[in-house]
């Protein structure tokens, strides 16, 4: 019970600060709209028409596009997630949970499952976006795209922590966000079917966990996985255990740095 | 005699630096303990190590009777702090840091509820419960934390230089915090400050520290009668180079001729010994133009162990009290 009480308390709190944060709130949207309007639309009218279908198997380009921009925009507000570690070292906040008779990995862990939920209301309201913009996705694989969502954004949080656990700064974490964040999202298979892509392009991709999430969340929305064509043995199961397990590490890296943490 | 906090040849060093340089002392349960010393002494160090924040580099200490080493989750349960440095979480309301504050002392339900409300208007904040944190003033911001570190009723509460960069009203108004919570709940309270008059208003007993070590402990008192007794200055409206021979009178040790007519008369208690000077002196009708005394204060002892005065401290620590005595006319 005791556990449980300190991963509630400091998931709370993450939601709570996120739900205070109105322009936070008011920019995430923001985002969402822009990048689907000017990314989405611009490439699904210059990809329209028969013979671009071939492309994505059958797909239009939005519905290729769609649930994919729900997992890379799970993946980036997740990671991003970490630098709240690094705001509060700066604001003082880590001392009081640093000092709290609370075990410091429950309490990080606490804090990774608070900011996987807000990033996954994150691609939530994406996804709201996308059943508007286009009536191809399955809304019978919501539970199941969420599920990958969640394990996901726990994963990424954690990864998120884990490095900012080490940084002072909370402009270093973003240069190593955006080093980082950058060409998962672009090796990820969101934008472009990998199977068009040099093979060293595509071994790369299959290092990235995201790349599966990916994937993943493609099949349950649309029905077609692209890994599973190229590759038979990437059966949306094995995707799936390869994302529960690299979560699962990701997760305890990041408890483990945590604990480490000192004010110095 | 029990003791809350029992430190014993502790030592901190960074790389070749080190910060606490082998201090060992003792604070009494219920007592108002004070580390009195100029920024960088060392002060912020100890209170790091005593509430498990930093591990020292050999000596030991314990805190409630808990090892702060090996036992640091025991001694985490029976201690509150308040940092130097503000540690609040400025997008949630006063109510819900104190929440999730209690929470993660193991604090919830109705108890918690009662707890929060019984804090916050213990520091008089109850009406700003839920108000941001960032909208809060500095003497806010002060307050709530000593409401958050007393939420779970600690045996003992640390205080990393409680009123810096407050104004004078809101420190007077902390420190009627400090003591009531003292007094009331019989919380041990160990605090550090480079401020003399704090230390003295507040403290027990107070520790001087200079460069990581321990030079004097003991009470105001005791440690301002390292520096001897009160002096007294009387200004002569006609300068007398013979008026120490024409000062012997009883209570007065020794007597010197300062600038401009002034005599400074060592005293063991000034405001007995004022009025006997004043009449003898109306008897010999010597006119005296201006009456003052000074008592030793915290910084003679500093500048009387250390040669130095304690760095960058606000406010008069020096404790004057000006009397204007005019002469009888004949």
């Amino acid at each position: 019970m005791k556990m449980l009480e300190s991963i509630y308390i400091m998931a709370y709190r993450q939601i709570k600060r996120f739900v205070r944060a109105k322009s936070r709130v008011a920019g995430v949207i923001i985002n969402n709209i822009l990048w689907l309007l000017f990314f989405g639309l611009g490439w699904a009218y210059t990809l329209r028409g028969q013979q671009f279908q071939v492309l994505f198997k059958g797909l239009d380009y939005l519905a290729f596009l769609l649930p994919a921009t729900f997992a890379t925009s799970i993946f980036q507000a997740s990671f991003m997630g970490g630098i709240s570690v690094i705001w509060d070292k700066q604001f003082g906040f880590l001392k009081e949970v640093l000092v709290a008779p609370a075990p410091r990995s429950l309490t990080i862990l606490g804090r990774a499952l608070g900011d996987s939920i807000v990033s996954l209301l994150n691609g939530l309201i994406m996804l709201a976006f996308g059943f508007a913009l286009t009536s191809k996705l399955n809304p019978a694989g919501l539970p199941m795209a969420l599920a990958i969502g969640f394990v996901m954004a726990v994963g990424f949080t954690s990864m998120g922590i884990a490095i900012a656990s080490t940084m002072r700064s909370p402009e270093g974490f973003q240069l190593i966000v955006g080093t980082i964040t950058m060409p998962m999202t672009l090796l990820s298979g969101a934008m472009f079917p990998l199977n068009m892509t040099p093979e060293w392009m595509q071994i790369l991709a299959l290092v990235s966990p995201l790349t599966y999430a990916v994937d993943l969340c493609r099949y349950f929305l649309t029905g077609v996985s692209f890994l599973n064509m190229v590759y038979p043995w990437l059966t949306q199961e094995v995707e799936a255990l390869l994302l529960v397990v690299t979560s699962l590490a990701l997760m305890v890296i990041a408890m483990r740095m945590f604990e480490k943490t000192t004010i110095e | 005699m029990e003791f809350d906090i029992v430190v014993e040849n502790l030592v901190k060093r960074y790389g070749s630096v080190e910060a606490v340089r082998g201090i060992s002392f003792q604070v009494r349960k219920g007592e108002i303990f004070g580390f009195l010393g100029p920024n960088g002494a060392g002060k912020t160090t100890t209170i790091h190590i005593l509430s498990t924040l930093l591990k020292p580099t050999s000596g030991k200490a314990l805190v409630a009777g808990y090892d702060v080493v090996s036992e640091p989750n025991m001694v985490r349960r029976n201690i509150g702090i308040v940092f130097q440095d503000p540690s609040l979480d400025d997008n949630l309301t006063g109510y819900e840091n104190l929440y999730i504050h209690g929470r993660l002392y193991g604090l919830n339900g109705q108890g918690l509820r009662e707890r929060i409300e019984e804090a916050l208007k213990f520091v008089e904040l109850w009406d700003f419960r839920d108000r941001l944190v960032r909208n809060y003033s500095g003497g806010m911001r002060r307050r709530l934390e000593i409401a958050r570190a007393m939420l779970h009723t600690p045996r003992i509460l640390f205080l990393d230089e409680p009123t810096i960069g407050l104004d004078p009203q809101t420190r007077v108004h902390i420190w009627d915090y400090i003591r009531k919570l003292n007094r009331e709940y019989g919380t041990t309270v160990f605090l550090t400050t480079h401020y003399m008059d704090e230390a003295e208003m507040l403290c027990n007993r107070i520790a001087i520290i200079d460069h990581g070590k321990i030079i004097a402990l003991g009470t105001a008192e005791e440690l301002k009668s390292m520096v001897g007794s009160d002096i007294v200055y009387v200004k002569l409206a006609k300068p007398d180079p013979d008026i120490c021979s024409k000062l012997s009178i009883a209570g007065v040790d020794s007597c010197k001729v300062v600038e401009g007519g002034t005599v400074a008369l060592q005293v063991k208690k000034a405001s007995e010994a004022i009025p006997a000077i004043l009449l003898h002196l109306d008897r010999l009708e010597i006119r005296v133009t201006e009456v003052s005394y000074r008592r030793p204060s915290l910084n003679d002892v500093f500048i009387h162990l250390t040669g130095r005065e304690i760095r960058d401290s606000e406010g008069s620590f020096i404790e004057v009290a000006r009397m204007r005595h005019r002469a009888r006319m004949r």
